[in-house]
C-alpha cells in the first residue's frame, strides 16, 4: 500500500511545479500589460508554492518521526533506534532531504520578499517573481525526478540504516545545515532584484537599500553557518582543527568573500553613485558561487571528506549554473552602457579608494580559493592524473591577503568620504599607532616571536583601537552609541568579530601543542602545565550505539581541573567507530582530548592530546558578527517606532 | 566602444591586469610546490630516482599479516600493496580503531632512500560497497569485557 505521505509529498511537488509555471507566465504578461490582476495572480502562485512546500516538509518530518519506512527517504536515513531529535534533523542528513529543505526555504524567502514589497517596485516585481519562480522550477524538478524523497518502497522494510553517523554525533548538526541553506538560498533574492533591474533598466536608490538589506541577512546566515561548520568539525572530527581548506568548506567560503565585497561596495554606490555595474557583477557572482557550492557538495566530483553523496544530480546543477551564468553575463553586457557611474573618484586618499582596494583584495582572495579548489578537477580532466592542492598553498596565498584586509579595515574607517586630509589622518592615527607599538612590543616580550603572529597582533590592535576611539568620541559628543549611526557602528561590531576570529586563527594555528600518548588505567601524561590521567576505560550500550569511554582527569599545576570523557561511538551499521573528542575550553586555550584507539584486553587507551590556544575567540567572534549585523539591520526600525 | 574607455578606465583596467598578472605568477609558483600527486606503489616505484623525498599520496591495500603496531611507542608498520608491488610504510600516528588487513588505505608522506615510506597521515578509504558488521564483528561482542 502506498503511504499517504508519498502521495501528499508528490502532489505538493507537482503543485509547486505547476503553480510556478503559471506564476512565471502571469508575471511575464503583467510586465508587458502592467495589469494589476496578473501580478496578483503571480503573487498567489508564490504563496501556493510556500503552502505546498511547507506541507511537503511537514509531511516528511512526520514520516521521519513516525518511522514510515514506505517513504524512500525514511527508508534511507531513518532507524527505529535513532533518538527522536536526530530523527527530526535527519531531514537534512542526506541529498533528497536537503534539496527539500532548500526548496522550502526558497519558497519561504520568495513569499517573504513578495509580501514585503506587494505595494512597491511596480516595474521590478514581475521580474523578481519570474527569477525566483524559475529557480523554484529548477529545484522542484530536481525534487520530482533525480532526488525525489517521496518514492514508495515496496516491500516496506522493518527498519532503516539510520542517518550518517557523523551527522548524528553532535547537536551542532541541527544548526549548521539550516544556517548554511538560509545563507545560500537568501542570496537568490538579491540576485532576483539584480536580474529585474537589468531587464527593466531601472536602478533606483531604494533598490540599492533593499538589495543591501537582503544580502546582509543572507550574509549573516552564511557567516554563522561557516563558524558553526568549523565548530562542528572541531567538536566532532577529532583532528583538533576547524578549517582544512576542504573543497566543501571552500564552497561556502567563496560566496561569503564576494558577498562581503558587495556589502562594502554597495555603500560606495549609495554614497557616491559609483560602481553600479561592479555591484551587479558581485551579486551575480555571489549567487553563482552558491550554486557552484551546492554542486561541489552534492555531486561528489571532488574527492572530499564531506562528499556524502554521489548521484546524477550534478548534471542538473551544471545545466542550471550554465543557464544562470549566460543570463547574468548577457544582461550585464547588455545593460552596462546604461548603468554608467555618475560619481567618480575625487582623490586617491578617500573612503572610496579604501573600499575599492578592499573589494579587489576580497575578489583576489576568492579567485585564489576558487582556483585552488578546482585545480585538481582541471588537472584530472586534462592529464588524467589525480592531484590534490595542499593546505600550505592556501595558507601562503591567503595569509598576506588577509593581513592587507585587516590593515584596510582599520585605516579605511579613519579616512573620510570624497577627499582625505593627510594631516588630519596622521593626527587621528597617533594614539592607535602608539597603542599598536605598545601591544606588539608587550606580546614580543611575553614570548611571541613569530613574525606573522606579531604583524597580525599589530594590525588587529590598530584596527580595533581606531574603531574604539571613534565610537568613544561619538558617545562623548552625542551621548548616543548605536542610534547615532546604526549602520556604521553595527559594522564596527561585526568588524570586531572579524578581529577576534583573526586572533583565534593565528594563535591556534601557530601555537598548537600536539601529542599522541598511550596510557594504561591510572597512568598520566604531562603536556605544558597540564597533566592528563586515565581513570577508567569502559563501555556503555545505548539504543542507537555502543560507546567506549575513556574517563580522564585533567590537572593544572597538580590541581584537579576537570573530568573529560572522550569517546568512540560504534553505530550498528558502520564498521568504523566515530570519535567524540572531549574539550575543556577556557579563554586562553582549550585542552582537546581524542580517544584514538584502545586495547580492551590490556585496559590501555591511545589519545591524541592537544592544547589549542584561543580557539574559543573564533566562536565568540562569530557571535559579534551576528550582533553587528542585527544592530545595523534592526536599530533604525526600533528608532522609527519610538 | 574604445573611445568610450576614457583614460581613467584604461588606467583602472591596466592596474587590474598588473595585479592579476602578479597574482598568477605567485599563484602558479606556489601551486607547483604544493601539488600532491596520488599514486599506487607500482607507479611510485616506476619513477625511479624521482620517487624519493617528494610528498605524495600513496594508495593501496594493507598486506595480510604485515601490521606491526606498538601502542607504547606509537609506532605502526605495515606493507602497502597494489597487487603487484609493495612498499613498507612506517608511521608515528595511531591507526584508526578498525585498521586491519586487506583494508584500502591512503597514506600521505615521502618515500626515503632506504625504500621505506614515512607516512605523516593515514587515511582509511571507505569502501563504496557498503557492508554492515557481521555478528562476530559487532563491538558489543568484541569489547564485552569493557561493559560495566
Amino acid at each position: 500500500m502506498i503511504s499517504p505521505i508519498n502521495w501528499i509529498g508528490n502532489l505538493c511537488i507537482y503543485l509547486c511545479l505547476g503553480s510556478s509555471l503559471f506564476g512565471i507566465a502571469t508575471a511575464y504578461s503583467s510586465s508587458r500589460s502592467e495589469k494589476e490582476v496578473q501580478l496578483k495572480r503571480a503573487r498567489m502562485a508564490v504563496y501556493v508554492n510556500f503552502f505546498a512546500m511547507t506541507t511537503a516538509t511537514l509531511a516528511m518530518m512526520f514520516a521521519l518521526l513516525t518511522n514510515d519506512f514506505s517513504v524512500s527517504y525514511v527508508a534511507n536515513v531513518g532507524a527505529r533506534e535513532t533518538p527522536r531529535f536526530f530523527a527530526a534533523i535527519s531531514l537534512w542528513s542526506s541529498l533528497e532531504g536537503s534539496i527539500l529543505l532548500w526548496g522550502w526555504l526558497l519558497s519561504g524567502y520568495a513569499t517573504l520578499c513578495i509580501y514585503c514589497y506587494r505595494n512597491d517596485f511596480k516595474q521590478l516585481m514581475p521580474w523578481v517573481i519570474v527569477t525566483l519562480l524559475s529557480l523554484g522550477v529548477f529545484f522542484y524538478l530536481v525534487l520530482a525526478i533525480p532526488a525525489n524523497p517521496f518514492q514508495s518502497v515496496y516491500p516496506v522494510p522493518d527498519n532503516g540504516p539510520g542517518p550518517n553517523p557523523l551527522l548524528q554525533n553532535h547537536w551542532l548538526m541541527s544548526l549548521h545545515p539550516p544556517m548554511l541553506y538560509l545563507g545560500y538560498v537568501g542570496m537568490s533574492v538579491p540576485f532576483a532584484f539584480a536580474v529585474a533591474s537589468m531587464v527593466t533598466g531601472k536602478l533606483q536608490d531604494t533598490w540599492v537599500d533593499v538589495t543591501r538589506r537582503w544580502t546582509l541577512v543572507a550574509w549573516m546566515f552564511l557567516s554563522i553557518a561557516i563558524i558553526l561548520g568549523g565548530w562542528w568539525s572541531y567538536a566532532v572530527l577529532g583532528w583538533g582543527g576547524y578549517w582544512a581548506w576542504d573543497p566543501v568548506e571552500n564552497a561556502s567560503f567563496m560566496p561569503w568573500l564576494t558577498g562581503t565585497a558587495f556589502l562594502h561596495s554597495i555603500m560606495v554606490q549609495q554614497r557616491r553613485q559609483m560602481l553600479k555595474i561592479w555591484n551587479l557583477v558581485l551579486i551575480c557572482t555571489t549567487f553563482l558561487l552558491t550554486l557552484l557550492g551546492t554542486f561541489l557538495t552534492r555531486s561528489g566530483v571532488l574527492d572530499s571528506v564531506h562528499a556524502f553523496t554521489e548521484s546524477g544530480i550534478g548534471h542538473y546543477f551544471l545545466v542550471c549554473i550554465g543557464i544562470a551564468l549566460i543570463i547574468s553575463v548577457g544582461l550585464i553586457v547588455w545593460r552596462a552602457p546604461r548603468f554608467k557611474s555618475e560619481g567618480r573618484l575625487d582623490h586617491p586618499l578617500s573612503r572610496e579608494t579604501a573600499f575599492l582596494l578592499g573589494n579587489l583584495l576580497f575578489v583576489c582572495f576568492c579567485f585564489v580559493v576558487l582556483l585552488g579548489t578546482l585545480y585538481p578537477l582541471i588537472v584530472e580532466a586534462l592529464q588524467g592524473v589525480k592531484v590534490s592542492v595542499g593546505e600550505p598553498f592556501f595558507n601562503q596565498m591567503t595569509g598576506p591577503l588577509a593581513l592587507m584586509i585587516l590593515f584596510l579595515m582599520g585605516v579605511g574607517v579613519a579616512i573620510p568620504w570624497k577627499r582625505g586630509d593627510p594631516k588630519k589622518l596622521l593626527k587621528l592615527l597617533v594614539w592607535p599607532s602608539l597603542l599598536m607599538v605598545a601591544v606588539t612590543t608587550l606580546s614580543f616580550v611575553l614570548g611571541i616571536k613569530k613574525g606573522f603572529v606579531l604583524v597580525t597582533i599589530a594590525l588587529v590592535t590598530l584596527s580595533f583601537s581606531i574603531m574604539i576611539f571613534e565610537m568613544i568620541t561619538v558617545f562623548i559628543t552625542s551621548g548616543k552609541l548605536f542610534s547615532a549611526k546604526p549602520k556604521r557602528y553595527g559594522g564596527f561590531v561585526a568588524h570586531i568579530g572579524i578581529l577576534l576570529i583573526a586572533i583565534g586563527v593565528v594563535f591556534s594555528k601557530n601555537y598548537q601543542l600536539d601529542n599522541q600518548v598511550s596510557l594504561k588505567q591510572g597512568e598520566s601524561f604531562q603536556i605544558g602545565n597540564y597533566k592528563i590521567q586515565l581513570e577508567k576505560l569502559y563501555a556503555n550500550q545505548e539504543p542507537q550505539r555502543f560507546e567506549i569511554i575513556a574517563r580522564t582527569e585533567i590537572f593544572k599545576n597538580e590541581k584537579p581541573l576537570s573530568l573529560l570523557n572522550p569517546k568512540l561511538n560504534f553505530y550498528a551499521n558502520n564498521r568504523e567507530p566515530i570519535g567524540s573528542p572531549a574539550v575543556y575550553s577556557t579563554i586562553t586555550s582549550d585542552i582537546y582530548l581524542t580517544l584514538m584507539a584502545f586495547e580492551h584486553d590490556k585496559f590501555q587507551a591511545t589519545f591524541r592530546v592537544m592544547v589549542n590556544p584561543a580557539v574559543s575567540w573564533i566562536w565568540v567572534g562569530g557571535g559579534f558578527i551576528m550582533i553587528g549585523v542585527l544592530i545595523s539591520l534592526l536599530w533604525p526600525k526600533i528608532e522609527e517606532k519610538k | 566602444m574604445l573611445r568610450a574607455l576614457n583614460s581613467k578606465w584604461a588606467g583602472f583596467v591596466l592596474a587590474i591586469l598588473v595585479i592579476l598578472g602578479g597574482l598568477s605568477v605567485l599563484f602558479f609558483g606556489k601551486l607547483e610546490s604544493n601539488i600532491v600527486y596520488f599514486v599506487t606503489p607500482t607507479e611510485l616505484l616506476a619513477k625511479g630516482d624521482l620517487a624519493y623525498e617528494k610528498p605524495v599520496r600513496l594508495g593501496g591495500t594493507v598486506k595480510k599479516g604485515s601490521i606491526e603496531w606498538d601502542p607504547q611507542a606509537i609506532s605502526l608498520k605495515f606493507l602497502l600493496t597494489d597487487g603487484s608491488k609493495e612498499i613498507p610504510v612506517a608511521s608515528h600516528s595511531t591507526p584508526p580503531q578498525m585498521f586491519q588487513d586487506d583494508m584500502g588505505v591512503v597514506v600521505e608522506g615521502k618515500l626515503f632512500r632506504n625504500d621505506s615510506f614515512q607516512a605523516d597521515r593515514l587515511m582509511v578509504k571507505h569502501s563504496n560497497e557498503y557492508r554492515p558488521p557481521k555478528e562476530g564483528e559487532k563491538p558489543t561482542l568484541l569489547y564485552k569485557d569493557l561493559l560495566k
